[in-house]
């Protein structure tokens, strides 16, 4: 460990020039997760604050949110459903929203409109600010907290689409962004105000919303009762909110995406370690050969060399999130940037991984060279 | 009557195998005493190089007995084989060999390190014998900004680090000029001599043979005392 920090300190400029290279390559991983973090929790913010532990779909609409259709009416229906605990109706809207009556373009934002019914499943967590609509009010709402850089502030009023019913702003909601744009919680009555406003064409005979939140009761198994909602409720199909989320339009699309990449960098720190270790290995033959002579054992100098490998890896990471961590505090909040704690540890061990890996492969060379050749010649 | 520290029985060395089978050293033996200092000559390729990395324990003989240190080497596995040259064998080499990032402490301390000598205790030795080398004033220095005879000096110093009780010197001289590569040798000498430790110097230069206590010539592999 010495002979290995002595070497990194002496020989700066080599494990310097790795290093950086490490750091940058970190720099770039961790923005890639902090952004994947960042699209995922802007997409499926809204989905995840439902806080359910099923949705209940219309069948044979892939899980839309849009096309799926339910009837208020089997929320009571669901309810008697063995293992089920609560449930509560959802109705979703996709639109635009503004602050002013009037439409002036400049004022429009996109907004989702989430109807919940109040005290049920499908009532956000996450509140930072305000409160949520009670159940005997409407036209009332709490919106989503990345609303504030569009300027909208408790007290305020917000219109949807091309409805001219206000809704005030009662409260805000953290991590309930929807399709990375922000939601406005309301009341299910409020909600079918909104609908029969600005999306006539969908209003029916019966109260529909779009799913079912589903409670599921403590110890019992999701998937069971997921099974049993199906069996008790007509045309229905219930997942998991996991399920539910990777089922968006382009989730897992875009997971794939984002972590082909992440792979491809650790493929290339995989190669610029191994290329490393393997050049100073060769470079230092002779050396070693000598050091062999005078007792060392193939362990001990395969272990500087990973004590090095490490020594470059940790302060690189370390570097790297220090630097990640200014460049996304200094980034646009338009743009999605989340500090994954738990990604960035796992990018932490991956790093260190590689390392290891890459410079556990110098280790054949070494054992290999033979301290014989540190006196003259064979043969002589 | 001192003890023997260094005993070669008949040993052979035969590289390769077949029709490629070369044979490096025919029964050779040799032995030497605590204190003494011994020359091998002969020109390249006599099989000094194999006979010295044999007794170093950096070579495995094809026949014959060696015992150094009262340990037959022969029957040591790889892994003791490093212990045993940690501990019982200093070598000085032809091209100093000091690690180029180390100081001179540093580079005699590494010996130390692979003996797993205490490290207080390793300090303690290193300044010992960097005074006796009369190389106090250079001890934080890397190699690269030493003299060509403190480079050797240190490398002297590295090989007595573990109070070994043989020491190989392989062509101590190769890279001094004349004035400086006697006073190497003249210290070697003191150093074997005075720490009672038993010393084999290969060589070319036959000037270097008068600061030996014996010579022991090998031609094509054969020793001739």
């Amino acid at each position: 460990m010495r002979l290995a920090w002595k070497e990194i300190l002496r020989r700066r400029g080599r494990f310097l020039s790795v290093g950086i290279t490490l750091l940058l390559i970190n720099v770039l991983v961790l923005f890639l997760v902090s952004q994947l973090a960042g699209l995922d929790s802007g997409q499926t913010g809204a989905i995840r604050a439902l806080d359910a532990d099923l949705l209940t779909f219309d069948a044979g609409v892939d899980q839309s949110l849009f096309r799926s259709s339910v009837p208020v009416a089997a929320v009571q229906r669901a309810r008697s459903v063995s293992g089920v605990s609560d449930a509560g109706a959802v109705g979703v809207l996709f639109g635009t929203g503004r602050t002013q009556v009037e439409v002036v373009p400049d004022d429009l934002f996109d907004m989702s409109v989430f109807g919940y019914e109040p005290g049920s499943p499908g009532e956000p967590a996450n509140l930072v600010a305000g409160r949520l609509p009670r159940a005997d009010e409407s036209g009332v709402g709490a919106i989503d907290a990345r609303a504030r850089t569009d300027g909208v502030a408790l007290g305020d009023v917000v219109y949807f689409a091309e409805s001219d019913r206000p809704i005030e702003i009662v409260g805000f909601v953290e991590d309930s962004s929807f399709q990375l744009q922000p939601t406005l919680w309301v009341g299910l009555d409020t909600w079918e105000e909104l609908l029969v406003a600005v999306r006539p064409e969908r209003v029916s005979d019966d109260q529909r919303a779009n799913l079912l939140a589903i409670d599921v009761e403590s110890g019992a198994d999701p998937d069971a009762v997921a099974q049993a909602l199906d069996s008790g409720l007509t045309h229905t199909e219930s997942v998991t909110t996991a399920d539910a989320i990777a089922a968006l339009p382009g989730f897992s699309e875009q997971r794939r995406t984002f972590l082909t990449i992440v792979g491809m960098t650790y493929l290339a720190t995989a190669i610029v370690i191994t290329l490393f270790f393997a050049l100073i290995t060769l470079e230092k033959s002779e050396q070693i050969g000598i050091l062999k002579a005078i007792g060392a054992r193939t362990r001990d100098l395969t272990a500087s060399v990973l004590a090095q490998s490490l020594l470059l890896a940790i302060p690189a990471f370390l570097g790297a999130a220090a630097l990640t961590l200014l460049v996304g505090a200094a980034l646009p909040p338009e743009l999605p940037f989340t500090v994954d704690t738990q990604a960035w540890l796992t990018v932490g061990l991956l790093t260190a991984t590689v390392s290891v890996i890459g410079a556990l492969l110098s280790f054949r060379r070494i054992s290999r060279i033979d301290p014989a050749n540190a006196i003259g010649g064979a043969g002589d | 009557m001192t003890e023997q520290v260094v005993v070669t029985r008949d040993v052979s060395k035969v590289y390769g195998s077949g029709h490629a089978a070369t044979t490096a050293l025919r029964e050779a033996s040799i032995h030497l005493h605590e204190g003494e200092f011994m020359a091998l000559l002969g020109p390249s390729g006599s099989g000094k190089t194999t006979l010295l990395s044999i007794v170093g324990a950096l070579l495995t003989p094809t026949s014959g007995e060696v015992t150094v240190a009262g340990e037959d080497v022969t029957r040591l596995t790889a892994r003791a084989r490093s212990g045993f040259r940690a501990r019982r064998i200093g070598f000085v080499f032809q091209h100093f060999n000091l690690v180029p990032f180390l100081t001179a402490a540093e580079n005699m301390l590494v010996a130390a390190q692979f003996a797993s000598v205490p490290r207080h205790e390793a300090q303690a030795r290193v300044a010992r014998l960097l005074d006796e080398l009369g190389l106090a004033g250079v001890r934080n220095q890397v190699p690269s900004r030493l003299s060509g005879g403190e480079r050797q000096r240190v490398a002297i110093g590295r090989a007595l680090m573990n109070d070994p009780d043989v020491i190989l010197v392989d062509e101590p001289t190769a890279n001094l000029d004349t004035k400086l590569g006697t006073a190497v040798v003249e210290l070697l000498a003191h150093e074997i001599r005075s720490r009672h430790k038993a010393g084999i110097m290969v060589t070319h230069d036959v000037r270097m043979v008068d600061f030996t206590d014996r010579t022991v010539e090998i031609l094509d592999g054969t020793v001739r005392c």
